[in-house]
């Protein structure tokens, strides 16, 4: 039975909003099961739309580990556009998952992934819609438990009211342990709150509620406490082995098209570069890497069951892994005659990478993009970038030579210790890409295109730039102005990210608990998908910030004292804070560091991992 | 390589009637990839399975008669295909059948449409008789002008059924009624009628002759 059976509506109502198929579900790979002979039903909810929910590598991951396992039935919900969202409102449709088309409140179990900040309304309305209570305080005993992993969950303070359960760290074995907890508390009939309890004794969960905050009268933290038998650090979890890791052979394959619509592989996890500015590279560490054989066999197994097109071997920086032309000879002599490419996120711009693209891109050309992130050398070695501009020219060269005809350049503003030089640096950086092209370029009739983006850097938890002020929306409005009217050059496109999206993402980044009021106030008058430019409102936003008694830049734009306590203390990541605040002060003097391979600085995270880190 | 054009016939049914005619051309050449049925490809930098599917169908619409032509190796059978893909496909979408002995897309000269729904203010014979009326006048709008058209001549056959009303109506190269038009005859005829949970699905093709396109 299809949800158009079981609200016969949404056959009237599906002919009147965008992209209907985000709505009906019935894709190839969709798992149903029997609701009376599964013992546990949860929802994995995405705080998105359809289709950058379903590029999401992690949502294959973890539906297909719970519907591996016995008895336990785990289904769909993405977050429905505004159009949908009315209409379902109206009609009094409450948000149902794709496969059952039950309301999230039927469910004994509801998982968000939180991947950035601005996903946090759509939270709200998404639990709001499928009538589950929206602080976990007001949840009762036959309402959903709801759980949060992500990457923001190493900071999901503001959203720490809301949720029953955060999993910090990496959700393959967690899960399932936490699943088949739940199942033996119900068993034993036991409630709500010891179900918690004994949650908080699992390695990676963090029961918020067990934590009390206490503020100093300038707003800085005087205190966390914690509870019951909660432990006072929550250490992040990580997968020992990845090669033994639950990996699906089979998901659900989007028919209307994702953003990322292609198979997807991890090469590894963690990654050796420490960019001071990168949240991914501290919070993954320490490095453990797939063997070569898994790889190959877990894409084909994958290319095989969706029928993609496209396989991408996916992690911080594919270029760093050190089998990879043998992982993509393997997946070459697989797919070329099938007419399969290989595409590779995250390469850094060096010869190596550009020889394998020629090789790998016979099939289909991919744009190109490198990320030097800052526009001169003294900035680069500010935030650990350790590439130079001479090994992005020379990159540049070759791809253009090898018949590229564009590449994308992408930088931040806002860096710490960022001047006018460094503006300057990015524009001259893009004059010299342009006249490679020219110099370079084998069929230049056709036009180049050199698109330099430029985004606002936010400070994150667990980087060293978790002391750091971040930029006000003038002072980066002022940096996209000179950028505006520096960049030359009809071959030459600019774009740069919304100051007041980053903004926002600042306010939550370094949040605490009191932000949720702001967020619950934000959505009450009506805020979703703010990360969208054309439905961010922002006005209401900073309204509510000053209704609820906060100030913007208390969280945003202050630089933070040496000890203060951070609202995330209570988690453990496994990199030490004095390593992160050495990294802060080798920043202020310019020093950069040497990557994991070439020396190790002694982060601390291998000691997750039984002093394991595989840097080679 | 020798090479035969294969016809594929589908059915487009339930939730899959929201998938718009570029996914269903993309859901079937994975489809092909995972059944592993080696349709010949495009040549340039995206490779892509030839495919043409004549009288696209308007998003929204159900159908039991889609027909795609591919291109397969002459000695490649295909009497295998309609089950491998079947097995393959998203809800709603079902191979019924493959041939290579398929008529010219040209020949179709109509198709035969079910439309079912509730209505309010007026019965499903009253709705019936009023799309037999002569002339049945509704305003056609296009992006640059609107014109007052007589679409009774374009309307070859109309059956009232227990939920909804069966026509029949143009679908050639030069002339074709999207059935969708005759609810704009029930706003001008009869205002005060709503229809509602209305499904139109296209059942099947016809030659100029009446008899079945196959």
């Amino acid at each position: 039975m299809s949800v158009l059976n079981k609200y016969p509506v949404l056959n009237d109502i599906l002919t009147q909003v965008e992209k209907p198929a985000r709505y009906t579900g019935g894709e190839y790979g969709s798992v149903y099961k029997d609701p009376e002979n599964v013992k546990m039903r949860i929802a994995f909810c995405f705080p998105d739309t359809y289709e950058i929910g379903m590029s999401h590598l992690g949502l294959r991951i973890l539906t297909g580990l719970y519907n591996d396992m016995d008895g336990v039935w785990c289904e769909r919900a993405f977050a429905p556009w505004p159009d949908m969202e009315q209409k379902m409102r109206e009609n009094s449709i409450p948000l149902y998952t794709l496969e059952s088309g039950d309301a999230l409140s039927e469910f004994d179990m509801i998982g968000f992934t939180l991947q950035y900040e601005l996903c946090y309304t759509n939270v709200l309305n998404m639990l709001d819609m499928g009538g589950v209570p929206l602080c976990a305080a007001d949840r009762g005993e036959n309402d959903p438990v709801v759980i949060g992993g992500g990457p923001c969950t190493f900071n999901a303070e503001p959203m720490a009211e809301f949720f029953d359960i955060f999993i910090i760290g990496e959700g393959e074995e967690v899960n399932k342990e936490l699943s088949l907890l739940y199942m033996e508390c119900r068993e034993a009939n036991l409630g709500r709150k010891e179900f918690l309890k004994k949650a908080s004794g699992i390695e990676g969960i963090y029961v918020p509620s067990l934590y009390k905050i206490e503020y100093n009268s300038d707003g800085t933290i005087a205190e966390i406490k914690n509870l019951d038998s909660a432990p006072v650090k929550v250490k992040k979890r990580i997968v020992k082995d990845l090669d033994t890791m639950y990996f699906p052979k089979t998901f659900a394959v989007p028919t209307a098209s994702a953003i990322h619509d292609r198979a997807m592989v991890e090469v590894f996890r963690g990654c050796i570069r420490g960019c001071r500015f990168c949240q991914a590279g501290h919070t993954w560490r320490p490095v453990r890497k797939k063997k070569p054989e898994t790889i190959v066999k877990q894409a084909i197994e994958q290319l095989i069951f969706s029928g993609c097109e496209e396989i991408n071997l996916m992690s911080l920086s594919t270029s760093d892994y050190s089998e990879l032309e043998t992982v993509c000879d393997k997946l070459l002599e697989y797919g070329e005659s099938k007419g399969i490419s290989i595409s590779l996120p995250s390469l850094r711009a060096d010869s190596f990478s550009i020889e394998l693209l020629n090789r790998l891109q016979k099939v289909r050309k991919s744009g190109l993009t490198f990320a030097p992130e800052a526009g001169t050398q003294r900035l680069r070695d500010v935030i650990n970038k350790n590439i130079t501009e001479e090994s992005i020219l020379s990159a540049c060269k070759m791809a253009f030579a090898a018949g590229w005809n564009g590449v994308k350049l992408y930088f931040m503003l806002g860096l710490p210790t960022e001047t006018e030089e460094d503006l300057k640096g990015i524009a001259e950086m893009s004059d010299h890409v342009l006249y490679a092209w020219r110099q370079n370029a084998k069929n230049k009739d056709k036009g180049g295109k050199i698109t330099v983006s430029t985004s606002s850097f936010v400070p994150k938890p667990f980087t060293p730039f978790q002391w750091a002020a971040q930029d006000s929306i003038k002072t980066l409005n002022d940096k996209i102005s000179y950028l505006r009217s520096n960049i030359k050059g009809r071959t030459v496109t600019y774009s740069w990210h919304e100051p007041r999206v980053s903004a926002l993402e600042g306010l939550f980044a370094r949040g605490d608990r009191r932000l949720g009021k702001v967020i619950y106030g934000a959505w009450q008058k009506g805020c979703r998908f703010d990360s969208w430019d054309e439905q961010l409102k922002y006005d209401i936003w900073a309204e509510t910030v000053a209704e609820c008694g906060l100030d913007f830049e208390f969280y945003a734009n202050r630089e933070r004292g040496e000890n203060e306590i951070f609202p995330w203390d209570m988690i453990d990541v496994g990199v030490s804070r004095e390593f992160l605040y050495r990294g802060w002060k080798d920043a202020l003097e310019g020093k950069p560091q040497p990557d994991c391979r070439q020396k190790c600085e002694g982060c601390g995270a291998l000691a997750l991992n039984n002093g394991l880190c595989e840097v080679d | 390589m020798e090479k035969k054009t294969v016809r594929i016939r589908f059915t487009k049914r339930d939730t899959a009637r929201f998938v718009s005619h570029l996914d269903v051309m993309r859901t079937i050449g994975r489809a092909m990839l995972r059944a592993d049925i080696p349709a010949l490809k495009t040549a340039g930098y995206n490779p892509r399975p030839y495919l043409s599917i004549p009288c696209a169908l308007s998003l929204g619409y159900e159908s039991l008669c889609e027909m795609g032509d591919i291109e397969l190796p002459t000695d490649y059978d295909e009497s295998g295909i309609a089950e491998a893909m079947s097995a393959v496909m998203p809800d709603g979408i079902k191979i019924t059948a493959a041939y290579s002995d398929g008529g010219k897309a040209s020949d179709i000269a109509s198709a035969g449409y079910r439309l079912t729904f509730r209505s309010e203010g007026g019965s499903i014979g009253d709705i019936g008789e009023l799309f037999e009326r002569k002339p049945l006048v509704v305003e056609k709008r296009s992006k640059r002008s609107k014109a007052e058209t007589d679409i009774s001549e374009l309307i070859y056959d109309i059956k009232t059924e227990e939920n909804g009303i069966f026509v029949r109506c143009a679908a050639s190269n030069t002339v074709n009624l999207n059935p969708s038009v005759l609810l704009e005859a029930v706003k001008r005829y009869a205002p005060h009628v709503i229809i509602k949970e209305l499904c139109i699905c296209r059942t099947d093709f016809y030659c100029a002759d009446g008899s079945i396109f196959r």
